[in-house]
Formats: C-alpha cells, structure tokens, sequence
C-alpha cells in the first residue's frame, strides 16, 4: 500500500510541476485568462496570476518528496475544486475561454475533456489527501 | 522502541506552502527582465495595443453609446456561425477571414461607405480577430475605425441589446 500511495503521490506532484510550467514562462498570458473568466476583480487578477503557479510549483515539488504531506494533498485537493468551479461558472455564463490548466496557448477551451480531465485529477487529490491524513493519525 | 515523530500542524503546513508560494513569486518576478506589475492596468494594455496598431479602441459600455447613432455600423468579425448564435443589434456580419480575400468587395457589399464610423468587435478579450480586420479595413481606406475591446462577451455583460441566437 506504501508503494501505490507513493506512486499516486508522486504522479499528482508530476501533474502539478507541468501544470505550472507555461503560466510561468508567461504570467501575462495566464493573467488574461484568469481575467477572461471574470470571476476576480481586476486588482487582483495579476497577483494571482503570478502566485498562482508558484504554489502549484510548492505543493507539487512537496507530494514529489513527501514534505508537508497534509498541507499539499489538502492544497491540491482544494485548487482543484476551485478550479472546476471556476470552469463551471464560465460554462454556466456562457464565457468561452482558454481552460489555462496545463497552457497559457489557445489549444485548450474549456469542454468537456477539461471538465473529466480535472475531474479526475480532483479524484486523485483527494484520495491522496484522505490517504495523507490517514497516515497521519496513525503515526 | 518507538519512533519519536514530529507532527507539523496542518496549518503551519499550509502556511509555509503559501509562505513559500509567495516568496518564490516575488523573487522570481523580480528576477524577470520586465516584471510584469502585481496590479495589471489591463484597460490601458487593452487601449495600447489597439492604439499601436493606430486604432481607436472603446469598451463595451463605451460603444454602447453609439449605437443607433447615424453613420455608426457595428461590424462583426467572427464567423457566420458564431454571428448566427447572437450579435449586437443591427451588426453586420464581415468574418476576419475575408481579409485574406477581397475584403473591399465584401465591405461593399455590406453598404460600408469611408465616411462611416464603423465599431468592430469579435468573441471576447482574447481575441485578435477584430483588430485584425480593424487594420486590414484601415489599410484598404476605411478611416473611421473603432475596436470595442472586450467583444460581444463584454456586450453581453454591458446589457447591450443582441439578436439571433436562442
């Protein structure tokens, strides 16, 4: 059981690290993105815009080596909800716009491939989390 | 024997995740050649790059004032699929595509005269296709050229009055 906890572990922090590769080679992008979905006000969008992938960098780089075990699956489990609600509410609105999950380029609207591929990256946090909180009540 | 473990509170975990997220953000952006502002003015990039171009840009509750106004045709430039799902009340269609064909012709064909003030808007902010036609219409003698930068997603937004569509 250790090893396939590791294995998750260490898959979800992969998932996370290339998650947040192109919004840091292009905060901009990424940034007219988060503005595109009109959820944040204006004044914020750029700061989240570039912390944003730096925590995902953080808790990915954590699950990869086992560091604040709790506090990364939780982090993860937690932005992944948000970020399918955030998709969810621009389908409701009708807003058409880049996903920005794993690439600031225009290749990847919102639909229903990003809605199950994140849906099952939520499923993979949050075992991942359950498991995490598990261990640590036993130790 | 056993193991003495040193349990870190989940909060100080999230804490220094966020602490950590933070900081490497900060010393990163600092780090770029041109730090991209924690505070976007995504109003003036909007007006800018329009304005690079030589064009006059708008919002949408700019161009709402406009409409129906003589001499001011909305035109827009996404496809007839996506025009026939709903446009700006009295817009006309000009796909950003018939640039790359005779686009004077098609222009003509809409009754577009030089004189008239013609307000161009595609999808959303994203796009590029209404700043492409703008500059395209431009080069081929329409002086009179508006962008409306956030399109027909900020129009909606903005309460204008639509057509077509469900």
């Amino acid at each position: 059981m250790r090893v396939v906890y590791f294995l998750l572990r260490f898959a979800l922090g992969c998932v996370f690290l290339a998650a947040a590769w192109d919004k840091i080679v292009d905060p901009l992008a990424f940034a007219k993105i988060v503005r595109n979905y009109q959820i944040l006000p204006e004044l914020l969008v750029g700061g989240v815009a570039q912390v944003l992938p730096w925590i995902e960098v953080v808790v990915g780089m954590c699950l990869i080596t086992g560091l604040f075990p709790r506090g990364a699956s939780f982090s993860a489990t937690l932005m992944m909800a948000v970020f399918l609600a955030a998709m969810a509410w621009a389908k409701h609105k009708g807003i058409s716009t880049q996903c920005g999950c794993f690439t600031t380029k225009a290749d990847d609207a919102i639909s229903a491939r990003t809605f199950i591929r994140d849906g099952s990256i939520l499923a993979l946090a949050l075992l991942v989390a359950v498991d995490s909180f598990l261990r640590a009540k036993r130790a | 024997m056993a193991r003495a473990r040193l349990l870190v509170p989940v909060w100080l975990e999230l804490f220094c995740i966020l602490l950590l997220g933070g900081g490497l953000s900060v010393a990163m952006n600092m780090a770029r050649e041109t730090p991209l502002p924690w505070v976007i003015d995504f109003a003036a990039m909007d007006r800018s790059d329009a304005l690079r171009k030589g064009l006059e840009a708008v919002d949408a509750h700019g161009a709402r004032i406009m409409l129906g106004k003589p001499g001011v045709v909305f035109l827009d430039a996404r496809t007839p699929e996506e025009f026939a799902m709903g446009h700006v009340a009295g817009a006309k269609n000009l796909p950003q595509e018939t640039m790359y064909g005779d686009l004077d012709a098609a222009a003509k064909v809409l009754g577009l005269t030089v004189e008239d003030r013609i307000m161009i808007y595609c999808g959303n902010l994203l796009c590029d296709k209404s700043k492409e036609l703008a500059e395209a219409l431009r080069t081929a003698g329409y002086p009179y050229i508006t962008v409306i930068t956030d399109g027909y997603e900020g129009w909606m937004a903005a309460g204008g009055p639509t057509e077509g569509g469900i």
